[in-house]
């Protein structure tokens, strides 16, 4: 892949991968994630 | 060619799997796992959950219509269950409309609350939830004190605890169970209430499940 | 003259292995959850690991990023998972499969495996290409399909990766929960059953075929494998000083030839070649090394030389 095209997509998913993450903090996803990780949900852990 | 045959496949499965899940709203909201992962023992684990449960005896706790929770309402009764779920939690929402029906089939000598651990960051999903499985009683959102501890302390969701009236934790039931659910939760009650030295009961229509002590 | 240079061997990986236990101990840090039979509860499970790690393990201290992913298209509220995509997209982008080679400890347990002095099994051609294509659809159908679709009547999902396939799981979470609460084994059905034995098939398996699971299973080796065309480290294989000894291709513990194939969507980026490669032709291309005329992307070598 020619170094212009790797250059491109680079710089593309860094500022998608940000602006994601921004989208994500002020949704507050993160407390989505931190509550399903503090706590166990028996059937996702393949037991009940 | 191959790359072909593969993207081929899988929109042909993509496709079956969005028409199988469009077809299976039913109204009790049941999920039934593929055949053969259903447990065959009625009762999901007994006991003092995972290292024990704190009591409530100092706490203040606010309830999805804007009310609070407090050892008084817990005083009045013989027993309080709390059901302690997530909205995230596949088998919590699956056990709900059972749940609710057993909830209005409780004498009033016994309290009925659930505990939804994210309620208050997703009021509305939990709402609809709630609403969808035919619950028409009081749900706690938020608290501090004991009832922090309580939420910090249930592990697993779902979980219930059996509270008596001076907050004592006398039961409960982590998970939840694929058969007779009224059953096996007034058998867990009934074993409460024996700790707490009161009498056993019974409730219309429902077989009380076998103890698995 | 080159075979010199053979006696560097194994620079890179002394340094790899170090920064593997070093990551398995940070993700999985937390002891007194091992102790007490409790999960962690600090805000840093807010954070995902970029590995494969178990956030039912008690001693973990971050959030999976596949059950993060699952748990969020699962929820009944319907979000688009922004904060684990763009956290899983910055982790693919900046490092891409180097965090399977360097970071990841189910990983390193498998590489462990392998060091078993057993005849490895060498896959035929046809069934490793075939089967390098069940990641993606175990990434597709069980990681974001079928958690974001299949729903009953109250919006209730399933974690339907962590719950029917991660050998991870089971192994951080699933077993040590087991051993550490006696009454959960009342629960244990055939579901737990299933997940023991296909977590045994997997380690028997990386016992005969290195990184058995990396190659053909894991959905975020997959997912990171999009990335490894453009991630910001890679590795390039200067094909005009080859020698096609073949060296290279004996130790790749992903089964690749690494001449041809370094740096492509299976390489880990280990470095196994780079260490034993007796003409110095593989490196590490860094981005700080990139207006350094000594490294080369493979592209610039000659992609219509043969090689030798």
């Amino acid at each position: 892949m020619d170094k212009t095209k790797t250059a491109a997509l680079r710089i593309f998913f860094l500022i998608l991968g940000a602006v994601f993450v921004i989208i994500g903090l002020l949704d507050k996803e993160y407390i989505n994630v931190l509550n399903k990780a503090v706590r166990i949900c028996l059937e996702c852990i393949g037991i009940g | 060619m191959l790359i072909k045959r593969i993207v081929s496949f899988l929109t042909v499965l993509i496709a079956v799997l969005i028409l199988c899940s469009c077809g299976k709203n039913e109204d009790r909201g049941k999920y039934e796992g593929p055949e053969g992962f259903v447990r065959d023992r009625d009762y999901s684990y007994r006991g003092d959950g995972f290292g024990g449960f704190p009591s409530l005896e100092s706490f203040t706790a606010g309830t999805d219509d804007g009310g609070i929770f407090t050892s008084d309402d817990l005083a009045s009764r013989d027993m309080t269950l709390i059901n302690i779920w997530a909205t995230w939690c596949g088998p919590c929402l699956n056990e709900m409309p059972e749940l609710a029906e057993f909830a209005e089939l409780l004498p009033d000598s016994i309290g009925f609350y659930t505990l939804c651990v994210d309620g208050y960051e997703d009021t509305d999903n939990m709402a609809s939830i709630l609403s969808k499985a035919g619950y028409s009683g009081k749900t706690i959102i938020s608290g501090t004190g004991d009832i922090g501890n309580l939420v910090d302390s249930a592990m697993y969701v779902p979980t219930t605890v059996f509270v008596d009236s001076s907050g004592q934790i006398a039961g409960s039931v982590v998970g939840s169970p694929r058969e007779n659910l009224a059953g096996c939760y007034l058998a867990a009650l009934n074993d409460a209430l024996e700790n707490t030295g009161l009498q056993r009961i019974s409730l219309p229509g429902v077989t009380e499940a076998e103890s698995n002590g | 003259m080159h075979r010199d240079r053979m006696k560097a061997s194994g620079r890179i990986q002394k340094i790899r292995i170090i920064i593997q236990l070093c990551s398995a101990v940070l993700c999985n840090g937390y002891l007194a959850g091992l102790k007490r039979g409790r999960l962690f509860t600090g805000k840093t499970k807010a954070f995902c690991v970029p590995v494969l790690n178990c956030y039912s393990c008690p001693a973990a201290l971050g959030a999976c990023p596949i059950g993060s992913l699952q748990a969020v298209l699962g929820s009944s509220s319907g979000r688009f998972p922004f904060y684990v995509l763009g956290t899983l997209m910055l982790f693919g982008v900046l490092l891409g499969r180097l965090v399977c080679g360097f970071l990841c400890p189910f990983g390193l347990i498998q590489e462990l495996l392998a060091k078993i002095p057993v005849k490895k099994i060498s896959v035929p051609k046809k069934a490793d290409r075939l089967l390098r294509y069940l990641k993606y659809i175990v990434l597709a159908v069980f990681v974001i399909l079928l958690p974001s679709f299949f729903r009953n009547g109250l919006g209730a999902s399933l974690p339907w990766f962590c719950k029917y396939i991660c050998p991870a799981g089971t192994l951080e979470g699933g077993i040590p929960l087991m051993l550490l609460d006696p009454g959960l084994r009342d629960l244990a059905g055939p579901l737990f059953w299933w997940k023991v034995l296909l977590l045994a098939v997997i380690l028997a398996g990386a016992v005969f075929i290195p990184r058995f699971f990396c190659r053909y299973m894991c959905p975020l080796g997959a997912f990171y494998s999009l990335f490894s065309r453009f991630s910001l480290v890679r590795m390039t294989a200067d094909r005009r000083t080859c020698i096609s000894c073949g060296r290279c291709g004996e130790v790749c513990p992903m089964g690749i030839d690494p001449v041809h194939q370094i740096s492509g969507a299976e390489c880990i980026l280990c470095g196994r070649c780079k260490d034993v490669c007796p003409a110095s032709s593989i490196s590490y291309d860094l981005p700080l090394h990139a207006h350094d005329p000594k490294y080369r992307s493979s592209s610039e070598a000659g992609h219509g030389a043969s090689p030798g």
